[in-house]
């Protein structure tokens, strides 16, 4: 028992044209599989259900980029001012409640002239209609907003991932956005949203009697007064955690889209990391080969002057050496004053004092004579000696100073080529990425999403704020309304509007004890169910432990140690888990809908697609239920063919020869 | 659209008398759109039907 997409029909939609695809029950078999080349119509049949149900095409990108919805060689063939019908009809059998339901969508389009004179078309109405057969009644076709409700009841657009599953798009399956969405709707599918707006009804008579009561009874009319007033600060509270959850239902996903954004850029942002670290290196290097060079320069040019006198010191220097050794500089005798002494008939010698006899007298005179160049010659030379000595001394370093000028020199040549090898690499690397690499600002985007994240922070504290002043005012609220009933039984008379006070508050009582139930149940059943599936499909069997799906239907994964490891998943194993939940989901609703995936293997790696494959052909077995899976050849694998066949209607589909319509329906 | 049969399952399990069920899922109805017959009056407000239950009670 189910419910079952019979068939889709088709009319001048598309590369479909006009046809019928079919998949009604044969043999069985619950699983079907269409094969179809990429381009053949695999997504254009997920977009035609989806146009059909919601008039949207989720599959196109970009709508003013596509190709109208007219058959091409229908629009072909169109003159201008005909008329022309797109429909896709859905054939939907539910076997539960024993009726068919037809969802239709109708667009006409009028073929007109541009002014190039080329063919366009103009639409013109756009028109739903659900009807509804059956074994006991074949009611009034509903239209448009009357029929839209019916949508909502089978196909939620909320959450439309959950019937018609991309298998390419997972990283858009969990997350805090379609986990409220997942919420609402199952609130609507189970009729919790009537349950609510039952009970508000009933507590608006309530409100409304008390008020007339409290007319004629002071002392209730002063309870009234703290009761009204405490439900104002209620609903001014819950008026907060809305706009909180609104706020966040719209921030949440942005910045997940950034971080999913900078994560596909991670490699860039490592790569521009290091490019700017190998950039900075080497513009120190090249800073500092510029004063090496000017280092360099200059000792260059204070050694040529050395190099060029180089001859001319060394020779100079021998000279007086050669001279000290023979002699023929003498100590520094002062001629001059050895004549003034020989002069002079009674001298004293100037060193020590003494007379200078006739044998000193002597002496000085055959000093004169043995002195053949003059003292200040001689000073002259002897004063040249150390500066000369200094210059042979410094010449003498050049060999070591210029050994380490070049050492270094080739250090820096040798580091420079390495930074610039680096950047050059990397820059190679970045190439790769083409213009993504220059357009896309990194930083600009982490900034973002900080400046995102703080606010969504900011909602947090103030939803946790909110949240408790919420629950304080609900417990005053029951405390007072306690007071109020109290006060109110004591009153004499007044027994009808007593037994309407109490029949209103039973009825409210009831229906939340009921409300809560059924929320309860469905929490636990979708959980059971998920960890259920979820370890029927993995094929790790000591990895994985407890699978929790909590009050705002987050799902998690933990580890056999109770480690959170969701983010830890691999793109198979999240593929389980989305199957799992999604499947959960649908039981919880309480209604068996087909569930159409387009690419449900294409993230699953070879090996485990046979054992994926398995698990969908047998849930699909058990639980009565129709799954219509879009294949590529290459994802209808070797592993796949030796799981399905004889097991699942296949069908192939294929484009005409002219490529304007799918062969096969 | 007809009440789901878990909320039917969940009313019946409350321990209250078989009226009050009754009326609980009558009022569910009401709420989602289904007229009632009173007295042979159509009627969709709940108010109403509230109160022809209480007088039928008193009657009782």
């Amino acid at each position: 028992m189910g419910i079952f997409i019979d068939h889709v029909e088709f009319e001048n939609y598309r590369q479909y044209g006009t046809g019928k695809l079919s998949f009604n029950k044969k043999n069985k078999k619950m699983l079907y599989a269409v094969i179809a080349k990429n381009g053949t119509g695999k997504t254009t049949l997920l977009n035609a259900i989806t146009w059909c149900l919601y008039n949207k095409e989720y599959q196109i990108d970009d709508k003013s980029k596509a190709l109208p919805l007219i058959n091409t060689a229908v629009f072909q063939k169109a003159n201008h001012n005909d008329e022309i019908t797109v429909s896709v009809k859905l054939l939907i059998v539910d076997d539960d409640e024993k009726k068919n339901i037809e969802f239709t969508r109708i667009q006409t389009f009028k073929i007109v002239k541009t002014h190039a004179g080329n063919k366009k078309a103009i639409s013109n109405d756009n028109n739903f209609i659900v009807t509804f057969t059956g074994e006991h009644e074949n009611t009034e076709p509903q239209y448009n907003s009357d029929a839209q409700p019916w949508v909502k009841q089978y196909f939620d657009e909320d959450i439309r991932n959950f019937y018609f599953f991309d298998g390419e798009q997972l990283k858009e399956f969990f997350g805090e956005s379609k986990s409220k969405a997942i919420k609402d709707s199952i609130y609507n599918i189970a009729q919790i949203t009537l349950l609510e707006k039952c009970i508000k009804r009933i507590k608006d008579i309530r409100k409304d009697l008390a008020k007339e009561i409290a007319k004629d009874y002071p002392s209730l009319s002063s309870i009234e007064e703290e009761i009204n007033k405490k439900k104002e600060r209620i609903e001014f509270e819950k008026g907060v955690l809305r706009d909180c959850e609104n706020e966040l239902a719209e921030l949440v996903p942005k910045r997940e889209a950034i971080e999913s954004e900078l994560k596909h850029y991670e490699p860039i942002k490592a790569l521009k990391v290091k490019q700017a670290e190998y950039l900075g290196r080497l513009n120190k290097l090249d800073d500092e080969a510029t004063k090496f060079k000017k280092d360099k320069a200059d000792f260059v040019r204070r050694y040529v002057v050395l190099l060029n006198m180089y001859p001319s010191i060394k020779k100079t220097y021998d000279l007086i050496v050669e001279k000290e050794k023979k002699g023929e500089l003498p100590p520094d005798i002062d001629k001059d004053l050895v004549l003034r002494l020989l002069e002079k008939e009674e001298a004293t010698c100037p060193i020590c004092n003494g007379k200078i006899n006739e044998n000193a007298r002597s002496h000085l005179k055959a000093l004169l004579n043995k002195i053949t160049v003059s003292s200040i010659t001689a000073n002259e030379l002897s004063r040249t000696k150390g500066p000369l000595e200094a210059c042979l001394e410094e010449t003498g370093k050049f060999e070591e100073k210029l050994t380490i000028f070049n050492k270094r020199e080739n250090e820096l040549e040798r580091d420079i080529k390495h930074e610039k090898d680096l950047l050059q690499e990397v820059n190679a690397k970045l190439l790769t990425y083409g213009n993504a690499s220059e357009t896309f600002d990194v930083a600009a985007k982490e900034r973002e999403s900080q400046n995102l994240q703080s606010q969504i922070n900011q909602l947090y504290i103030r939803q946790g704020g909110a949240g408790t002043r919420y629950r304080d005012f609900v417990e005053d609220l029951a405390a007072l309304n306690k007071k109020w009933k109290d006060a109110f039984s004591k009153q004499k008379g007044l027994e009808t509007k007593k037994r309407e006070i109490n029949l209103l508050d039973d009825l409210e009582n009831h229906y939340s004890l009921v409300m809560n139930n059924i929320i309860n149940e469905i929490l636990q059943e979708i959980s059971f169910t998920t960890q259920r599936i979820f370890d029927e499909m993995i094929w790790k069997k000591n990895t994985f432990g407890k699978v929790s799906i909590n009050g705002d239907y987050e799902v998690e994964v933990h580890n056999k140690n109770n480690v959170l490891m969701t983010a830890s998943l691999s793109a198979t194993e999240k593929m389980a888990l989305a199957y799992a939940f999604t499947l959960a989901v649908h039981r919880a609703s309480g209604k068996n809908c087909p569930l159409v995936i387009d690419s449900p293997l294409g993230r699953v790696s070879d090996e485990n697609r046979g054992n994926m494959a398995r698990s969908l052909l047998e849930i699909s077995t058990i639980t009565t239920k129709q799954l219509i899976m879009l294949f590529t050849p290459d994802e209808y694998s070797e592993e796949v063919k030796v799981v399905y066949d004889n097991k699942v209607n296949v069908q192939e589909l294929k484009l005409s020869m002219d490529e304007t319509h799918v062969e096969g329906v | 659209m007809p009440i789901s049969t878990k909320i039917i399952d969940e009313i019946e399990k409350l321990p209250i008398k078989r009226e009050e069920q009754e009326l609980m899922k009558d009022l569910l109805s009401l709420e989602d759109g289904h007229g009632y017959k009173i007295n042979k009056a159509y009627t969709d407000d709940i108010e109403s039907y509230l109160k022809n239950h209480l007088n039928d009670e008193e009657g009782l």
